[in-house]
């Protein structure tokens, strides 16, 4: 089960569990946002969605790009569709509960390109330069979108910052659509799994470009890694993550069982 | 008093020519030259686009009176020049052997190689371009902490590349129009 544990100091600020690098934090100091933020790591935060109508689940990783600026993974809706939810205020908001800045975002990726994950990018690259990285699959249906991505992925690694830099592997993970990538950063034993993998479910294959057969090996491939954390697009019938090494194999073995591969 | 019955419309119009100014012989050579040039395109444009059924461009320009033939035959030759195409080059052979069917003055095979010269030196500057913008966007990213196999700069965001694309098309379009002009008669 995931552990919420209030840290608030009485400054306001976040106080960091030294002795558990991992823990899972709430913070729900100057956010009144219904949008829970979990620090994960030191400088992995999760902004998860409980609004009302569809969003998507937001992580960030700061302090890993030059000048101390931040990437985020699946910045979300500008405003939900049907009733309007300031989206993208609430996450704003919960970033600078974070004690981060905002506007020192330097870099997004973009799990897929599914309105709910990119529609707020547009804004960071307008506002802050901020660089839109998206895999090559995706890119022209993000052009299609409105979009432009400044950075094309592929399979391969990403190398974040200078001293102590963040490496993380970007995964090909094609069945929810055809250019969908997964983030693994091995470090911290994190998968980033966009809409590929729930908990107890899978993204959806009956989309444009959605495929079970691609889905299954995706998922396949994935459930090899050493994973302790496993940071899902949506809080479908969970709060978004699951945490535990034996939580997450229990449930690529139910995954497993479901998809039979 | 005899009887009388309205005029139809085609009498009517015909009365309205008829009050209208003639057309002097100058203007009627240019009414005539200009004819000329949109049939001469039009058959240009027909040949362009026949790629699989091959129409007989020869034929096809008898359709101009003698007086007509150098006018016409000169605008289907500039309509087909301006089709080639350094970027989308699949369709400059049929081009060339259109425009040497009715020009006897074109060497299929030597327009062939100086067009082919023009746009392998044009891709080659293009790709070079390419591949200097690329490294130049790679070592900004990197100045920015963004590096690793798994990430490229997408240069069509990139303002640079479009300046330089814009700059190497500029210089090989005036080569490839200088190539285009030779294929004219004089």
């Amino acid at each position: 089960m995931i552990k919420f544990t209030a840290t608030t100091a009485s400054d306001g600020q976040r106080s960091h569990q030294p002795d558990s690098p991992l823990s899972l934090t709430a913070n729900n100091q100057q956010n009144d946002s219904l949008t829970p933020i979990m620090q994960l790591a030191e400088n992995l935060y999760a902004h998860l969605w409980q609004g009302q109508d569809n969003n998507c689940n937001t992580y960030l990783i700061s302090n890993c790009l030059d000048q101390g600026k931040h990437l985020v993974i699946d910045p979300g809706h500008m405003k939900t569709q049907g009733s309007d939810e300031p989206a993208l205020e609430m996450l704003l908001k919960g970033i600078q509960g974070d004690g981060l800045d905002p506007a020192a975002i330097g870099m997004i990726v973009l799990t897929h390109c599914h309105p709910d994950h990119i529609e707020a990018a547009g804004f960071f690259q307008s506002r802050l330069k901020t660089r839109i990285a998206i895999h090559r699959a995706e890119a022209e249906l993000y052009e299609q979108m409105g979009g432009i991505a400044d950075l094309i992925l592929d399979e391969g690694d990403l190398i974040l910052g200078y001293e102590n830099p963040v490496t993380l592997n970007i995964f090909h993970s094609p069945g929810h659509s055809p250019g969908h990538i997964t983030i693994y950063w091995a470090a911290a034993k994190t998968l980033i799994a966009g809409d590929l993998i729930f908990y107890r479910s899978t993204g959806r294959t009956d989309l444009p470009g959605g495929s079970l057969p691609q889905m299954k090996e995706s998922i396949k491939r994935l459930s090899e890694l050493n994973i302790e954390w496993l940071l899902c697009g949506h809080a479908y019938g969970n709060p978004g993550v699951i945490e535990g090494k034996e939580e997450v194999q229990d449930n690529f073995h139910f995954l497993a069982q479901q998809l039979m591969f | 008093m005899g009887e009388r019955r309205a005029k139809t419309a085609f009498e009517l119009a015909m009365e309205k020519v008829s009050k209208m100014p003639k057309l002097n012989s100058e203007e009627l050579n240019e009414e005539r030259k200009k004819e000329s040039i949109e049939k001469g395109e039009a058959i240009a444009q027909r040949y362009i686009q026949s790629t699989q059924r091959k129409t007989d461009i020869k034929s096809e320009i008898k359709v101009f009176s003698p007086e007509q033939e150098k006018i016409g035959k000169t605008a289907v030759l500039k309509c087909l020049s301006q089709a080639l195409s350094m970027i989308q080059p699949e369709q400059n052979s049929h081009i060339l052997a259109g425009m040497a069917a009715i020009n006897p003055d074109i060497s299929i095979n030597t327009a062939s190689e100086q067009l082919d010269k023009i746009i392998e030196v044009f891709h080659k500057e293009l790709n070079s371009a390419f591949a200097s913008v690329e490294l130049s966007e790679i070592k900004r990213l990197k100045d920015e902490g963004i590096a690793g196999s798994a990430v490229k700069p997408n240069l069509r965001a990139s303002t640079a590349w479009h300046q330089k694309q814009e700059e190497v098309i500029a210089a090989y379009t005036c080569k490839l129009s200088e190539f285009q002009k030779t294929l004219l008669p004089e």
